[in-house]
């Protein structure tokens, strides 16, 4: 076992090896600096562009944009998911969908979008919101078909009716399956945010990505990279909390 | 048998009948369209087809599957061989795992104009972005496959003293499968989109090409045409891995509690979505 601290001493030794394999990697010139810029440029472009105008513009763009699709998604998804999952005919008839929905890529559908909604933020949504509709739904469904038999015969000799049914047994019940969906939803979501600016230059880090790639500025593309990474932990992290706190009974009950 | 028969189209019929009416409306309402933007569905079927077989969407089809498998492979030999390592050396494990955790957070698709403008447009660079992308949820499952390896197996893998490369191939490799297909299917999702992506900055072939030139063109039937096919292709190839899938875990489907239990194993598939 390594003790708390020194465990996180060796883990920065770990980042910093990595740090050093790149610096290493642009003395003796093994890649080209087009594709990897010296360490240290970047390390200076990650200060520089956090002071510059368009950064917050840019992180707030792709996280506000990311939320907007997210919630869309998640509104549309989680109804949805319970009725399919109520009722195994629906689930049934819906899988081809949905198997074929999950497995589009949406990136794919970039260019009919911008054909149809032009390269607008508003575009960005529907397309977050496609691509977080599927994840959502998939865990939703499985949530509530997933109810324990006891549960199910206690309704149906109560004769609950549909609509607590709904509200007080069967979402509840979901939760820590939709909980899982909402978390893979908004790695997605931000995924998806950073890829449609990339593609469709509409404002966010994507877009300053590659913008600076195109005036040749590839440290700074690095250093925008840098957050959109930071952006994904911070996720994770906020997700690891959340969970914690709101499913805590979840896991209580899985110990007993 | 003829029971079975019809027991069999029973089941297809229940299945496919919303599909098949959602089609059928997207064909009825779209007949005699005249948005530019939205074509019938009959015009578009018909360039898919005319498209696929004698201009040029195939070639670019087979172009773009071609990366997409080799950069998939390259991403299968190196995300399984290192998460063995890694998911053994637990200390070590412990040690890298933020700087993993960071590395697999960096949207793949932020690399693509660096590494796609700076190689130029062969396969090359894309099956390098592709390979990089997939890499990260293998990797990861593979080191979660083997530290859920049951302790009774590896209690009595070292009772025996089981030689270690018997050990790595015949405990920790089988034991870790599950977690590793289920890598591989989050992985060819990232890869399909990292597929399109990388084909949509500087390229001249590839189905992610024919759909941007084509919308570039306005020529939105084609464009239709060919992001339908995308999605055809990625509906084919997960059903085909899906199969390819029980074949290879028949073993571990047949056990009912594992069935339920990788349910719940989805929770933890990392860098799940793969958009």
């Amino acid at each position: 076992m390594v003790a708390g601290y020194r465990l996180f001493f060796w883990q920065i030794f770990a980042a910093l090896c990595v740090v050093a394999l790149w610096a290493v990697s642009n003395r003796l010139h093994w890649v080209d600096a087009a594709i990897l810029p010296p360490v240290e440029v970047v390390a200076a472009q990650i200060v520089v562009v956090v002071g510059r105008p368009e950064f917050l513009a840019a992180i707030g763009n792709t996280v506000f944009d990311g939320l907007r699709g997210l919630i869309i998604g998640s509104v549309l998804a989680i109804p949805m998911g319970i009725l399919i999952g109520m009722f195994p005919s629906v689930d049934r008839s819906t899988r081809i969908l949905i198997d074929f929905g999950r497995s589009f890529p949406v990136i794919a559908l970039l260019p009919v979008l911008i054909l149809l909604l032009g390269a607008t933020s508003q575009m960005k949504v529907v397309a977050i919101a496609i691509a977080c509709f599927f994840p959502v739904l998939i865990q939703t469904i499985y949530g509530a078909r997933r109810l324990d038999p006891t549960i199910s015969d206690t309704i149906r000799s109560y004769r609950i009716p549909a609509h607590l049914r709904f509200f007080k047994v069967l979402l509840p019940a979901a939760g820590p399956y939709i909980g899982t969906g909402l978390r893979i939803a908004s790695t997605v979501a931000i995924l998806v945010s950073v890829g449609v600016e990339i593609v469709s230059l509409t404002p966010g880090i994507g877009r300053e990505i590659a913008l600076a790639r195109s005036y040749n500025e590839t440290a700074t593309a690095y250093a925008y990279i840098f957050f959109a990474g930071l952006l994904g932990v911070l996720l994770t992290v906020l997700w690891d909390r959340l969970e914690a706190r709101l499913l805590g009974w979840h896991h209580r009950s899985a110990v007993e | 048998m003829r029971y079975v028969l019809v027991d069999f189209l029973v089941e297809l019929a229940r299945s496919i009948w919303l599909p098949v009416c959602l089609l059928l409306l997207w064909l009825v309402v779209s007949n005699g369209s005249t948005s530019i933007y939205f074509p019938p569905l009959a015009d578009i079927g018909a360039t898919l087809v005319r498209e696929l077989f004698v201009g040029d969407l195939g070639r670019n089809l087979l172009l773009s599957l071609y990366n997409l498998a080799v950069g998939l492979v390259i991403a299968i030999v190196l995300g399984v061989a290192f998460g063995l390592i890694i998911g053994r050396a637990e200390k070590f494990r412990r040690v890298v795992s933020p700087t993993l955790n960071f590395l697999r957070a960096v949207p793949p698709a932020a690399i693509v104009p660096i590494i796609i403008i700076a190689l130029g447009v062969g396969a090359a660079p894309k099956i390098f972005v592709i390979a990089l992308g997939c890499f990260w949820p293998i990797l990861l499952n593979t080191i979660d496959g083997v530290r859920g390896t049951s302790p009774a197996l590896l209690e009595t893998a070292r009772a025996y003293r089981i030689p270690s490369h018997l050990f790595v191939f015949r405990v920790s490799l089988p034991a870790a499968l599950p977690q590793i297909m289920a890598g591989i299917r989050v992985a060819l999702a990232v890869g399909l989109v990292l597929m399109v992506i990388s084909e949509f900055f500087g390229a001249d072939a590839g189905i992610g090409f024919y759909i941007t030139d084509a919308s570039t063109r306005f020529a939105i039937q084609e464009t239709w045409a060919g992001t339908l096919l995308v999605g055809v292709m990625g509906y084919v190839l997960s059903s085909l891995f899906l199969q390819i899938e029980r074949r290879l875990l028949y073993w571990y489907f047949q056990d009912g509690n594992n069935a339920s239990q990788r349910q719940s194993n989805r929770r933890r598939i990392k860098a799940g979505g793969g958009q």
